[in-house]
């Protein structure tokens, strides 16, 4: 299942701390989808994610300045 | 030719910021906040490499690193004003130099958070006639090089910021070099450490002044109060000895305002040559007013601790000066308690 964060006009590290907050509720396998327009949230959410926590990430630049960060949730 | 140096190293550090994602902030502040330690070991890197680096150029091109580096007192001031700029940071969603680079992008939120600054600066250096003579004056300048020697000094500080990348690796239980892992086709922070690094002593080699930037923005805020007829120029901030490298033929003449503005363009470019330029509004109306109350704890702690988390910390450690250390303590804290609030009031 995809869950979605909209993370538009929000800053470092907010994004991420949503994130955490989502990944914890959702069953391994599901996605956590993040938009955000937040430049280093575009980079720091990945780094976070597959640093920590082994989560593979991908991003998807989706208009000038907004991205769409795929997190997939692991046993 | 007084101007060219300032303005072709703001770019590069502009066009470094923005593409590395490099950020002073997130190196306090996600310590705490989401147990991440990759920007705090890039902002490590960073200070190994210019302090090595600061050494050479004292010594093979004759830069004298004590008269001019950033070697500043060390007292009281340094405390509050580090205590005051990393709660500012946190709240601002930026330090000085991330508050430029992301103007460069288009964040209508640093934009509010960079009038905070000039405000924040400008009554520091009002209550600098306060600060100088009753702390400042007596507060001890402390050269480590001069305390334990030249050999002494540099291996106990590459060590001291050896064990901390370390410490900082365990603490967050990641690979201690994860930050060169490449991510698409931006630069890892640790490449960013490193051009910044490299670019500081490089720019410390050729102009014979490291890195700063909120001294500049402070002048750039004193020239606006002076057109609306604040006798800024009274000030002791404007005269005292210790900031003589500030007399300037006029205060618009201050080099780093020309620093400043040229990392906006460095990062102007970068973002529209990548496609990340966007005139970005906050979530919130809430945003602004951190912002501008960030922006005002962050100039006004800049002015007091006589540098922000570039001049004092980045430049300042890098000179192997006391106060650089001390700052960088108590931004540490003071970025704590600014990550209370901002989990307490800032998420919506």
């Amino acid at each position: 299942m995809d869950h979605r964060i909209d993370a538009i006009g929000e800053f470092c590290p907010i994004p991420i701390i949503k994130a955490e907050v989502k990944l914890t509720q959702v069953k391994p396998g599901d996605r956590v989808i993040i938009k955000t327009d937040h430049t280093c949230s575009s980079a720091s959410v990945i780094s976070h994610f597959e640093s920590k926590y082994n989560y593979p990430c991908s991003a998807r630049q989706i208009d000038d300045g907004i991205w769409e960060i795929t997190i997939l949730k692991q046993v | 030719m007084q101007l060219l140096y300032p303005i072709v190293f703001g770019f590069i550090f502009g066009f470094v910021i923005q593409r590395s994602r490099f950020c002073f902030a997130a190196c306090f502040r996600d310590i705490f906040l989401i147990r991440n330690t990759a920007q705090t070991r890039a902002v490590l890197l960073a200070l190994f490499i210019n302090t090595l680096g600061f050494t050479l150029v004292h010594f093979l091109l004759d830069g004298d690193l004590a008269a001019a580096g950033h070697v500043y007192p060390v007292g009281l001031h340094t405390m509050v004003g580090g205590l005051l700029f990393g709660f500012g940071m946190v709240i601002a969603g930026s330090c000085v130099s991330g508050c430029l680079t992301r103007i460069g992008e288009g964040n209508l939120m640093q934009v509010v958070a960079l009038l905070g600054i000039l405000l924040g600066s400008l009554l520091g250096a009002w209550r600098l006639d306060w600060w100088l003579p009753t702390i400042i004056a007596s507060a001890p300048t402390v050269f480590l090089p001069a305390v334990f020697g030249w050999p002494t000094a540099l291996v106990l500080q590459l060590t001291v910021i050896g064990l901390l990348y370390l410490a900082a690796a365990k603490y967050e239980g990641a690979d201690p070099w994860s930050i060169f892992k490449q991510q698409g086709d931006i630069l890892s922070y640790g490449k960013g450490a490193i051009f910044l690094a490299v670019a500081n002593i490089i720019l410390f080699a050729l102009w014979h002044k490291p890195w700063g930037i909120s001294s500049g923005l402070t002048h750039l805020a004193a020239s606006f109060a002076a057109c609306l007829g604040i006798p800024v120029t009274k000030w002791q901030y404007f005269q005292h000895h210790l900031f003589t490298e500030n007399i300037a033929a006029s205060l618009l003449s201050h080099p780093l305002i020309y620093l400043a503005l040229a990392m906006v363009l460095g990062s102007l470019a970068a973002s529209l040559y990548h496609h990340d330029f966007r005139l970005r509004r906050p979530r919130t109306r809430k945003y602004y007013y951190s912002a501008l109350l960030g922006g005002i704890m962050m100039g006004y702690g800049a002015r007091l601790a006589i540098g922000c988390n570039i001049g004092a910390l980045l430049s300042g450690i890098a000179s192997l000066s006391l106060h650089g250390w001390v700052f960088a303590l108590a931004v540490f804290i003071g970025a704590y308690g600014g990550g209370r609030v901002l989990l307490r009031y800032l998420i919506t």
